[in-house]
């Protein structure tokens, strides 16, 4: 499959000319990697057009709840594409300077301001891109193709950042949905599963890897550790 | 007072089965691979090559070979069937893991001794991802949860004994790419405007957990010094500088992982695939006659000395980057 890629140097570039402001042209300085069919953007396009309007017209009150509602929506779109692009930086890069820069804008203002954005395009770490860090989010508790949970959890950036899109969580979608279900129905639990406390869980599945190959376990067994977790971590 | 960190399972060693296990090798084309090495391929062959698990040929045979397993596992309430072996794939970029091979170990013999990884031409996803790489894990599990006894494996999914190889298209640890810092640049860092160089670890980034490059960490270089140094890059005053950065970049780096409160818990089978563990490596040096064990224990001695004394630890990286010799040229320039 044919796709288009951005080279390091020249995203990180051109990113900062789109911060300060200036006009680029990604497609005039995108590459071309792969043989056979391009990859067809149109879906891509299409959902990203619906929720730009949609962030447009009512400011979402949970940011967070709004990119996992994105993250949802184009998982298939993303499965969709052979592993060799998925695992290409370059094509990660173009997404974000292409069609994901207004999303980025406005997810990222502050770090923008304070100029911390390269590592929000240049696809060097997977769960600070903000493209593939979607589409990690998504895979991570997706059952199907439903991956609607990725967009469940109010006020919960660090805990997708730091707790599943970044640790090896992420590539165990059982025990991951056991977390993110944990965490998004927290009021039934004797006490909120808050910043200290989910790390406090978080570093106890972390620690049980280096023992234990967690990805054996199927859903219902996830489900059973990670409330045996939360129970000893009160 | 030892400065290493050994991983030390809880409930002891089997002897038998570390024997078996750490004497299975991974096939990638024509070439053999012992445990915890890795072979660096190019694209075309990640992705085309043949890659097989073969088990030892042991002497004995497998079937006796398992039996005297049954017996050192007996001896500790266990039983040949509680057990699985498991070939993992993983590939850290895009999160993928992948479990070609779960096989009783009971019904071992049956299979025989190799495990084709791309049975009829289906590639698995992580042997796909070339730019990120595979490792591969063959370990000897249990295959479901028993009762909690101390002293004991009991969790499933508990590794009692495994092999680790790694399949990459990344060169290993080749130093840091400065960025020119120009007055724009340092008015965005917030430095000040005669500023020389500019060394982070960028927010967000842990080079304790991240597993891509060492590129991560920034390195800023004033860009009339960098255009200047990139200009005259084999004279002695140049060489001199830029092994100064490299060490600065390695002491912004340690720093940090001494700050993390995690860093004391961490031993080398942890870190050994981030940007922690690539640099650690690096200065660990490699000699021809190295086996991976000894690179091991080079680079957790390193980290026993990092988590002692970080002056000390930085005169290796020093001893290293070779910097009193290029200081002493530089000065008779």
């Amino acid at each position: 499959m044919r796709y288009r890629t951005l080279g390091k140097a020249t995203c990180q570039q051109m990113a900062a000319d789109l911060v300060a402001g200036r006009h680029v042209s990604v497609e005039a300085k995108a590459g071309s990697e792969g043989t056979g069919t391009i990859v067809d953007e149109e879906v891509l396009i299409t959902i990203l057009r619906l929720f730009r309007e949609e962030l447009d017209a009512i400011p979402p009150q949970d940011n967070e709840i709004f990119e996992g509602r994105l993250a949802a929506a184009l998982y298939g779109w993303f499965e969709s594409l052979p592993i060799e692009v998925l695992d290409d930086p370059g094509f990660w890069r173009y997404l974000s300077l292409r069609y994901f820069w207004w999303f980025i804008e406005w997810r990222e203002a502050e770090p923008i301001k304070k100029g911390n954005f390269t590592n929000l395009v240049d696809a060097t770490l997977p769960a600070e891109h903000i493209p593939l860090r979607m589409y990690l989010r998504a895979k991570a508790v997706a059952f199907g193709d439903d991956a609607s949970l990725a967009g469940q959890i109010p006020k919960s950036t660090d805990f997708w950042r730091s707790h599943i899109t970044r640790v090896r969580v992420a590539s165990a979608p059982d025990m991951a949905r056991a977390f993110a279900e944990i965490k998004r129905d927290e009021k039934e639990l004797d006490a909120p599963l808050k910043t200290e406390r989910v790390r406090r869980v978080a570093k106890r599945v972390n620690r049980m890897w280096s023992n234990v190959q967690l990805g054996m376990y199927d859903s219902a067994e996830s489900k059973k550790l990670m409330e045996e977790i939360v129970e000893i971590e009160p | 007072m030892s400065l290493t960190t050994r991983e030390l399972r809880p409930f002891g060693d089997f002897e038998v089965m570390d024997e078996f296990v750490h004497a299975i090798r991974l096939k990638v084309g024509e070439t053999l691979i012992g445990r915890d090495d890795r072979i660096v391929l190019e694209e075309d062959h990640y992705r085309r090559l043949p890659v097989v698990v073969v088990l030892p040929q042991v002497s004995e045979g497998l079937r006796e070979t398992l039996d005297d397993m049954q017996t050192e596992l007996r001896e500790r309430g266990l039983e040949l069937s509680d057990l699985v072996l498991v070939v993992n794939l993983f590939s850290s970029y895009l999160k993928i893991s992948e479990f070609p091979y779960v096989i009783p170990l009971s019904e071992l013999a049956a299979h025989g001794s190799e495990f084709d990884l791309i049975p009829d031409g289906d590639r698995p996803k992580a042997l796909r991802a070339a730019r990120s790489g595979c490792r591969v894990e063959v370990a000897v599990l249990l295959a479901e949860q028993k009762s909690p006894t101390v002293g004991m494996p009991w969790r499933k999914g508990t590794w009692l004994s495994r092999s680790i190889f790694g399949l990459s298209c990344d060169v290993e640890f080749s130093g840091f790419t400065p960025r020119p810092m120009d007055a724009e640049a340092k008015a965005t860092l917030r430095l000040p405007e005669t500023a020389t160089r500019f060394v982070r670890v960028p927010p967000g980034i842990d080079p304790l957990v991240d597993e891509s490059s060492t590129d991560l960490l920034e390195m800023w270089v004033d860009a009339d010094l960098l255009a200047t140094l990139s200009s005259r890059d084999k004279s002695k005053v140049s060489t001199a500088i830029q092994k100064q950065l490299f060490v600065d970049a390695f002491s912004c780096v340690m720093s940090e992982v001494r700050s993390r409160p995690d860093f004391e818990d961490k031993v080398w089978s942890d870190v050994s695939d981030t940007m922690f563990g690539k640099m650690i490596r690096a200065i660990a040096g490699r000699s021809k006659s190295d086996g991976e064990d000894d690179l091991r224990i080079r680079c957790e001695t390193l980290i026993g000395i990092l988590r002692e004394d970080l002056g000390r630890f930085m005169s290796h990286v020093e001893a290293f980057a070779d910097l009193t010799d290029s200081m002493i040229q530089s000065l008779g320039e």
